[in-house]
């Protein structure tokens, strides 16, 4: 993740530095525990954690970001614009921009704002004219959701106004899940005109004929070829997906059209060579910046807009991963150009929020790694952006105390030149250092002795399969003493969503494992499990907490003992995760209790400290 | 809005409690066509379209010639009178309703009444029997535009039956994307996009089970597993990235980790062993193992391929895929099934869609949606042996070849209106999708069939030998 850091070193200095510096200590959400139970409280940056050419991350924990789908709006009314960017289906983060004129800084506030059901899509847009924003957004399948905006310019409130937006003849609206559309008044008539991009490359036009009794707009269906666009990539057969966005990038009053698509890797331009009355958009389109056209996976949302207020439109667009190869911008997909003098931009980052980030699907484990007394961090990806043969594992030290921790990167491990390298950290040959299983994207586990010391490791390969799944893929392993018989025993989650136990029947020096249920308590959690096990309830024994990929966190509280584990299903843990969630419990601030951090489909880390 | 789901059951309830069919065959009374159809037509119509005229090849002296159809394709699809051309001539036709001549008399309203109860009827014949009822060979066409599978009739060419998706309680907006066939035409199956869902239906085109599944996109089964594999459609911003694997007969459905991106192309080995996939956003194959899943990734070299179909041959040995990007036809040798060794990247004329094999193994045929062609390909020596232009072949899309291998079907999307319909139905900008026929012996379009909204998938009996 750190290969192209000295060549962003100036660029991020200045994000850093000026607009983009989110909020050094986060909000905190709590989760609602249940009796006994610890409570988590999420924390974006508790504490500072410093990438390799030495920048403080400024939002470390947010998560990360995969397909960022950002869209701006003054939604508080302070006379700035706010961020929304969606990176799940489901629902919309927000960060509110608590900066100054010309100079923003978003500070994170939710995962999910108001708590909005949103679709594959959404659009932030005054759709009422009440002067506050409403919110379009996609209704399973492929439908149109109203959320009108009842509230005010300064303190919004949504409520469904209908979940299935209807055109002038009351057939229902579709607008293909994956092209996100667009509202403007593209012919200063004052009425807003629906734009959907479509499977193909075209655009079909609606434009508005008024409400209906409830205010609803009404839209008029116009032509499925508006203004005869068909955009497809060059020497491209048509089957893509599509975002659009209108601005006056040339400043000539009316509206120009950007366009990303799959099988497009820049951002296209096509110029209305009309009037803001008359518009005609027949040019041929250009890739946007002239100066300089950016080129990424593909399948770009931008959004234009001042966001430094200083008198001409910037580009802010999210790469949500096209026909050239998505897994590169797993970690660098949110861009932000300033136009620096007119119609030359210049890109001041690629990472508009700054968090710790290693592609997707990360997993986070936090060990001793130089016997010094506190926590570090080691961070893996599924594959890494940057070199698509295998993951990596990121190692951070801490270089702070065992009480109040500070991460500093360390270096990048690769010890299987494989896919989804997933550690299990601990010391398997009871020689005082910690040793390393790996599990892979296939079956198979990997052993890593520690041949160094308890203060500087040395991984070296033991044996590259040491266990395999009898069937499936994505070994997750780890380990405990499930049986407190002094040695390790070891459970392996995996893609199926089942669990497999192999009881160590070897010593602390050394373990021999043997398969008693590839299909442990018959847990199956629909796809994918990450296990984790930690004694949350203080009462000796180790209780397992399941990561999953759509169903959160998983608890099987343990009701038998240290020897003899007894675990009982007792639902998913109410803490918001993201997809394919890992987690990792670990005392990071030596209070004595627990905390979370948790690994998962954006490629980032969330964190939840155990009590306030 | 979202009831859909709901609808379908109760429908699916009623048509089996109640035994009703959109396909039922068999008469409920008399000669119906007999007595109150061709005596209409010989009043109305035979003038010019029977005897010795048969203006636009229609003749309507009799209900087997009727059910032939005309040059322009069917007169009557059966059970749907609102989509056959004969109603749709006396009553959308603009500026006026057929036969514009005012020397010829339009069909009153009640005997269009009489035509369209008889139609949504069944358009029995004097036995009483739907046409094209039976074991016949048929192509299935989904209309991704819309929410109907066009059923086609391979022997005579035309439209047998429709499919329309909305009457059994899917959205207007479901957009059915592809299809297979079982090899004794039993069962087939369709992808529907937007309502995340594949669809099982039987012979007589009821829905008989059902899998769900996000976005799902191209399908491909085998011989021997008993298995249906489904990849993703380009239907959502970020599909998981899995293939589903479903038990044909019961319709349980598995998913299979592929680990990449948008797992578009696929296809099934012919031993049954293997399903291959491969990426559009990347240029990553797998080969699963579906018994024990295990799994071997093919890295191709090269810029962005953008793979968007992928065949097995006939006799399973060689698997072809379609590089977009790239222009580029890929051999690889099927009968190492994890390694699938690259034998040949063959650069052709355009995108390659939909790549096929001939009946017999010999030739691939792939649809160039730029170009508006059909490039035919020797096997044998990799080269391209003919490219087939012709009206009709409006953005080609799908392809398929009829059991006896003579004759080549190729879906139209014709979104660009390159195609112009022979009639105008007031349907504006919205232009009729085809099926372009093609004689592979002459490498001629000698037929252009007019179907729905945006058709995309077609699939017939498979080929397996």
């Amino acid at each position: 993740m750190f290969m192209k850091e000295l060549a962003r070193f100036l660029l991020l200095v200045f994000v850093t530095g000026s607009f983009i510096v989110g909020c050094s200590s986060g909000p905190k959400i709590a989760s609602q525990a249940s009796s006994g139970f610890p409570a988590f409280f999420k924390e974006i940056a508790p504490f500072t954690v410093t990438d390799s050419v030495g920048i403080d991350y400024s939002m470390p924990f947010q998560g990360g970001l995969n397909i960022p789908r950002p869209q701006f709006a003054d939604m508080d009314g302070d006379g700035d614009v706010d961020v929304f960017i969606q990176e799940e289906s489901g629902r919309i983060k927000y960060f509110e921009n608590v900066g100054e004129p010309g100079k923003p800084i978003f500070k994170w506030t939710t995962d999910a704002y108001k708590d909005l059901t949103i679709g594959e899509w959404y659009r932030v847009v005054d759709l009422d004219d009440d002067g506050d924003m409403d919110i379009l957004t996609e209704e399973r399948f492929s439908y149109v959701r109203y959320y009108r905006n009842v509230g005010d310019r300064t303190s919004a409130n949504f409520v469904m106004a209908v979940d299935t937006l209807l055109d002038a003849t009351g057939a229902p609206i579709f607008a293909d899940r994956q092209n996100i559309p667009q509202i403007v008044d593209i012919d200063c008539d004052g009425l807003l005109d629906l734009f959907i991009g479509r499977v193909t490359g075209t655009i079909t036009h609606y434009e508005s004929v008024g409400y209906d009794e409830n205010r609803v707009p009404r839209f008029r269906f116009v032509t499925d070829r508006w203004e005869d666009i068909e955009i497809i990539g060059q020497n491209v057969s048509r089957h893509g997906a599509n975002t659009m966005n209108f601005a006056d990038i040339d400043q000539d009053n009316d509206l120009d059209l950007f366009w990303g698509d799959f099988f497009e890797a820049g951002v296209l331009l096509i110029r209305n060579q009309g009037t803001c009355g008359s518009p005609s958009l027949r040019s041929e389109p250009v890739n946007f910046p002239l100066n300089n056209p950016v080129r990424t996976s593909g399948y770009n949302a931008p959004v234009v807009l001042d966001l430094d207020e200083d008198g001409d439109l910037d580009m802010v667009f999210g790469v949500l991963g096209g026909a050239f190869n998505a897994n590169s911008t797993t970690r660098d997909n949110l861009y932000y150009l300033e136009q620096t003098e007119p119609g030359n931009f210049e890109v001041r980052t690629m990472r508009f929020v700054y968090d710790l980030d290693a592609g997707s699907e990360s997993v986070v484990k936090l060990s001793d790694l130089d016997g010094d007394g506190d926590l570090d961090m080691i961070l893996a990806n599924k594959i890494e952006p940057s070199n698509q043969k295998t993951s990596l594992m990121f190692v951070f030290e801490n270089t702070g105390t065992k009480e109040k921790a500070t991460f500093k990167y360390k270096e990048t491990l690769d010890l299987t030149s494989t896919y989804h390298q997933s550690p299990a950290i601990a010391d398997l040959d009871a020689d005082g250092d910690l040793d390393m299983l790996v599990g892979k994207w296939n079956k198979e586990i990997a052993y890593f002795e520690n041949k160094g010391s308890a203060a500087e490791y040395a991984f070296k390969e033991v044996n590259p399969i040491y266990e395999a799944l009898s069937r499936g893929q994505n070994a997750v392993p780890a380990l405990v003493d499930i049986d407190a018989d002094g040695d390790l025993d070891l459970f392996v989650g995996e893609a199926s969503g089942s669990m497999n136990f192999y009881l160590n029947t070897g010593t602390a020096k050394v373990a021999k494992y043997e398969l008693v249920s590839d299909t442990y308590l018959d847990i199956d959690t629909g796809r994918r499990s990450f296990p984790a096990f930690a004694d949350l309830d203080k009462d000796g024994d180790y209780d397992l907490v399941l990561g999953t990929e759509l169903d959160g966190l998983t608890l099987y509280m343990n009701k038998g003992t240290a020897q003899v584990a007894n675990f009982q299903l007792s639902g998913e843990m109410d803490i918001d995760v993201q997809a394919i969630s890992a987690p990792e419990f670990a005392d990071i601030d030596g209070d004595g209790d627990l905390d979370l951090f948790v690994g998962g489909a954006s490629g980032g880390v969330v964190f939840f400290r155990n009590g306030k | 809005m979202k009831i859909y789901s709901y609808r379908v059951l109760f429908l699916i309830g009623v048509l089996i409690a109640t035994g009703c069919s959109a396909s039922s065959s068999t008469s409920n009374g008399g000669d119906a066509y007999s007595s109150t159809i061709q005596p209409i037509f010989d009043a109305k119509c035979t003038a010019c379209h029977g005897g010795p005229k048969t203006e636009a090849g229609l003749n309507l002296t009799s209900w087997s010639n009727l059910i032939k159809g005309s040059n322009a394709g069917e007169a009557v699809i059966a059970f749907s009178s609102a989509h056959s051309l004969l109603v749709k001539m006396g009553t959308k036709l603009q500026p006026a309703a057929h036969p514009s001549s005012q020397s010829a008399s339009v069909l009153s309203e009640s005997e269009l009444a009489t035509i369209t109860a008889w139609i949504d009827n069944g358009a029995k014949g004097p036995e009483g029997v739907a046409p094209f009822s039976g074991n016949r060979e048929f192509l299935y066409v989904t209309n991704q535009g819309g929410a109907s599978i066009n059923v086609i009739d391979v022997e005579t060419k035309v439209v047998a039956r429709l499919v329309d998706l909305t009457k059994l309680g899917f959205a207007a907006g479901a957009a059915p994307h592809h299809v297979a066939v079982e090899k004794d035409g039993s069962f087939w199956y369709a992808t529907l996009i937007s309502a995340g869902v594949i669809l099982k239906f039987n012979r007589n085109n009821e829905i008989v089970g059902r899998a769900s599944f996000e976005v799902p996109g191209l399908l491909s089964m085998d011989p021997t597993s008993g298995k249906l594999f489904v990849g993703r459609s380009m239907g959502a911003v970020n599909p998981p990235k899995r293939i589903g694997m479903i038990d044909r007969n019961s319709m349980a459905i598995e998913e299979l980790e592929v680990f990449f991106g948008r797992p578009h192309a696929l296809a099934a080995s012919m031993n049954g062993k293997y399903v291959y996939a491969s990426s559009l956003e990347e240029n990553k194959a797998i080969a699963i193992d579906i018994e024990n899943e295990e799994s071997t990734f093919k890295n191709l070299e090269g810029p962005m391929h953008s793979i968007m179909d992928m065949r097995v041959s006939p006799d399973g040995k060689t698997l072809i895929a379609g590089g977009q990007l790239t222009r580029t036809l890929f051999f690889f040798d099927a009968t190492n099934q994890a390694d699938l060794p690259l034998e040949n990247a063959m650069p052709v004329n355009g995108p390659p869609w939909d790549p096929i094999f001939s009946r017999d193994g010999s030739k691939v045929y792939y649809a160039d949606k730029v170009a508006q062609t059909i490039s035919i390909v020797d096997v044998k020596s990799k080269t391209i042996e003919a490219v087939i232009e012709g009206y009709g072949l409006a953005q080609p899309h799908g392809l398929a070849v009829s059991k006896d291998g003579k004759t080549l079907f190729v879906t139209g999307n014709n979104l660009n209106a390159a195609y112009e319909s022979r009639y105008n139905f007031g349907e504006g900008s919205r232009t009729p999708g085809t099926v372009s026929v093609i004689d592979l012996a002459s490498k001629k379009v000698i037929k252009v069939i007019e179907v729905g909204l945006y058709p995309s998938g077609i699939a017939g009996i498979p080929n397996w030998n």
